[in-house]
């Protein structure tokens, strides 16, 4: 079989030490801008602006997360998959950080079925937030899982209503 | 390969999530490859400047910076024409001999791809070509050359259904919606790569956005594109082949740095299907129209006609929530202003809408609504066609109140049905009187327990009168079920319209066949046809002359406009376009409705009968206990009980002696001009004992 000669070029360069396929791969930009909360009787969501690999998102399988908190509370959505829902220690100084996000990632426990992404559009995210988040201050952050590495974006509160 | 080539900086870089890996578009990459050793440069013009050969898009000429980068305007040299190097096809195709054209019948998917809905992808056969000019497509070229290098397919979206990709004055919106349409050329809908080998490369690509299936679905093109030339890893790490790019048509001249425009400068790993690609398309400059020199060269046909590309239609995904929106105004994209990508929803009857997200309201006590529509999306906000039974419940903020639909008499929550992908509209008003409903307030949707969409209200001052018409009725006359092509007949189409002063001056209809324009109409002011009961308000009516070429869904988007120019919101109807249906019988009526036993009772049957090809043979039926049997035949002529002839209702009269008590069935079988036969729904016949 004929190895693409991009892909031997990346095994060479492997094995010798001086690049490893990945290791150099540039990250996703995550960025969120803005947040804002909506209640309606006992119903909260959550409306964020965001920057994110949409196009790659849609057509690879690009683990995107997106984490909603309150204090150590979260709900953290996957973009594709179930969202989960729980308590970490993690979250207590407010951010989710490179190293902590291993540990978060085996946290929590499957959410009730509304609590999902309702849009996934390229410039922002929508999501049903459990009904154990209540009104107050409130934290968005993405992030994604990747063979190089993980990337993080900003973390951005608001107030939910 | 003949002088063409490609672009200029149009940059599909790899950023592979795992990095970049070379594909690419580029142009004018400053290299030295052996493009000798590529025969798909065969016979390419070549830049003296480089050795390496012009990228010129297919079927045009060379077009070239000024000698400030920038190309404004681009310089043109007709000496140098494209010709075709590559050929995307939808579907795997197997390639032999011969270059196959464009696929008869497009593809469907769903949009959203497989990765985070349950859509589909879409298939499809890149194909590197000799471009032999006496050939429609030219000769593949099976060998070698190109394995292992990267191409990149792009898909493109035709979102206001004019059957072109880019700006035109052909469409008829004619050049007042070149604007808006920069959003098809300029931004992609999906793309993916695919690795060739011999010649050859296949894979499947994801398309994030859609259109009702009801709608006919939205068309997408597919276009391709590559850098042609050896690995170097000095050279962007050795992942994108040092050499110029070959494309197939595109709607837009892409711009020439890949400096700029791959990710880390390649640094990455092989570029794969699988892994993140970053894709970075910059215009060189907006596609011309009706340019002197140019023409209209970056416009791109969705029917199959350009030679180098494909298309396939993707409907949208499952139901997620309702959103608010509003009607396109191309006067919203200012001619010359800076392109950014903006959400634009093709919906029912391809209307196409944005998001609404605030709304003014004024606080004027009664009246004075401001009317609101509300759509089924689905997980990428693409407007798609509800499950049946779906539903949201509307919860109106302080000071607001949902003044329609109110079937419960509780203004401040309703629960509504939404039914189709043209969704519903709503009726919004302050409550109180003037100036008491304070500054805001919002209209929430609640979907499944959760919040699904919030309205922002802005409570303005104003007049207690709507600033815009609403069409409260509309209707294709005599309820038909399809427009059938063998026996085109023109329809009548009548409106209701509510404006407060009565200064509706003008309802159009645009229709479409699965999205496709096919016709305006302008109604007539007049009244109610016979027989039909209209809510009050202007009534407008007009025969819509049309000629379907082919068999889909044919749309009326309705909308009214008053003396000041404020335009209603569009009501769609829809009716699909059939080679041949049977009549359609919608009801019978009996009358009367109950005879009584034993001796022979008159009984008169009418019932309307649906039928484009001209119904010839009307018979009742009656079933007593051993199946239906012909209880009289029905005219239509003003004759033996028939009232007026010719109006579409079949009467006949009839004795019936039926022995005993109980209920009997009757129905309605009609024929047509073409043989086709259809039947009622039964009624019942009640036979008591006397």
């Amino acid at each position: 079989m004929r190895l693409p000669r991009a892909s031997l070029l990346g095994i060479v360069l492997f094995l010798a030490g001086t690049f490893s396929v990945h290791a150099a791969a540039t990250k996703p930009a995550l960025a969120i801008t803005s947040g804002v909360g909506e209640s309606t009787g006992d119903a909260r969501a959550a409306v964020f602006e965001v920057s994110f690999d949409f196009l790659n998102a849609v057509q690879v399988a690009y683990p995107l997360q997106l984490i909603v908190f309150q204090g150590t509370h979260f709900v953290r959505y996957p973009a594709s998959g179930p969202a989960v829902v729980g308590d970490s220690a993690e979250l207590a100084d407010g951010v989710l950080s490179d190293a902590e996000v291993a540990t978060f990632m085996s946290e929590g426990s499957p959410a009730p079925a509304g609590v999902r992404i309702v849009t996934m559009a390229p410039d922002h995210l929508r999501v049903a937030l459990p009904s154990s988040f209540t009104a107050g201050a409130t934290v968005g952050e993405l992030f994604a899982t990747l063979a190089e590495g993980n990337a993080l974006s900003n973390t951005l509160s608001f107030s939910l209503p | 390969m003949r002088g063409r080539r490609i672009i200029g900086r149009w940059r599909w870089t790899a950023t592979l999530a795992a990095t970049l890996g070379g594909a690419l578009l580029g142009l004018g990459l400053a290299a030295s490859a052996a493009t000798p050793s590529f025969p798909i440069f065969a016979g390419d013009p070549i830049d003296p400047t480089t050795g390496q050969p012009y990228a010129i898009l297919p079927g045009l000429p060379l077009l070239l910076p000024q000698p400030d980068g920038q190309f404004a305007p681009p310089i043109v040299d007709p000496s140098k024409q494209g010709d075709i190097d590559l050929v995307i096809r939808a579907g795997q195709v197997m390639v032999g001999p011969t270059i196959p054209p464009p696929i008869a019948t497009p593809p469907t998917a769903v949009a959203g791809g497989v990765q985070l809905v349950a859509g589909s992808e879409i298939p499809f056969t890149v194909i590197a070509s000799d471009g032999d000019p006496t050939t429609p497509y030219g000769h593949p070229l099976p060998g070698p050359e190109l394995d292992g290098i990267p191409v990149i397919v792009g898909a493109f979206a035709d979102l206001d259904g004019d059957g072109v990709i880019g700006p035109t004055n052909t469409d008829p919106a004619g050049d007042a919606d070149n604007a808006r349409e920069l959003q098809e050329s300029n931004f992609l809908v999906g793309r993916q790569v695919a690795i060739f080998e011999n010649g050859v490369a296949t894979g499947t690509i994801a398309v994030a956005e859609g259109a009702p299936l009801s709608a006919g679905g939205l068309r997408v093109i597919l276009t391709a594109a590559a850098f042609v030339g050896p690995f170097d890893p000095a050279y962007f790490s050795g992942f994108v082949p040092n050499g110029p790019a070959v494309t197939t048509a595109l709607p837009v001249l892409p711009g020439l740095d890949p400096n700029r425009i791959i990710e880390g400068r390649a640094r990455g790993g092989t570029i794969l299907p699988t892994v993140r690609l970053g894709v970075d398309l910059e215009p060189a400059f907006d596609p011309p129209v009706d340019d002197p020199v140019l023409g209209t060269p970056f416009a791109l046909p969705t029917d199959g006609s350009s030679p180098t590309i494909d298309r396939a239609t993707v409907y949208s995904g499952a139901l997620s929530r309702f959103r608010f929106v509003r009607p396109s105004d191309a006067a919203g994209f200012p001619v010359g202003a800076p392109v950014s990508p903006a959400p634009l929803y093709r919906g029912a009857g391809g209307v196409l809408f944005e998001p609404l997200t605030t709304v003014d309201v004024p606080d004027d006590g009664p009246g004075g609504r401001r009317i609101v529509r509300l759509v089924p999306v689905d997980l990428l906000d693409n407007v798609t066609d509800p499950p049946p039974g779906a539903t949201a419940t509307l919860v109106a903020g302080p000071g607001l109140v949902i003044a329609s639909p109110n079937v419960d008499g509780d203004p401040s929550r309703e629960t509504v049905a939404i039914t189709t992908a043209a969704g519903i509209e709503l009726a919004l008003d302050d409550t109180g009187g003037a100036g008491d409903s304070g500054v805001s307030s919002t209209l929430s949707v609640i979907m499944n327990q959760g919040i699904a969409e919030t309205l922002a209200v802005n409570f303005v001052p104003g007049v207690s009168s709507p600033t815009q018409p609403t069409v409260r009725l509309a209707e294709i006359v005599g309820d038909p079920t399809s427009f059938v092509l063998r026996c085109p007949t023109p329809k009548k189409v009548v409106a209701v319209v509510e404006e407060p002063q009565g200064s509706v001056t003008r309802v159009t209809v645009d229709v479409a066949l699965d999205g496709k324009p096919l016709s305006t109409v302008d109604l007539q002011p007049g009244v109610a046809p016979p027989g039909m009961a209209l809510p009050p308000g202007q009534v407008f009516s007009g025969v819509v002359p049309m000629a379907p070429p082919a068999q889909g869904l044919l749309t009326f988007s309705l909308v009214a406009e008053d003396a000041a120019g404020n335009r209603s919101d569009p009501v769609v109807r829809d009716l699909p376009a059939v080679t041949s249906a049977p009549p359609v019988v919608p009801r019978v009526s009996l009358t009367p409705s109950s005879v009584g036993a034993g001796a022979a009772q008159p009984l008169v049957i009418a019932a309307p009968v649906v039928d484009d090809c001209g119904a010839t043979w009307v018979m009742a039926e009656l079933d007593r206990g051993r199946g239906f049997r012909r209880l009289a035949r029905l005219r239509d002529d003003g004759t033996r009980g028939d009232a007026v002839a010719g109006d579409g209702i079949f009467t006949g009269p009839a004795r019936v002696r039926l022995r005993t008590p109980g209920t009997y069935r009757v129905r309605v079988v009609a024929q047509n001009a073409v043989g086709r036969s259809g039947a009622s729904d039964p009624v019942e016949l009640q036979v008591v004992a006397r």
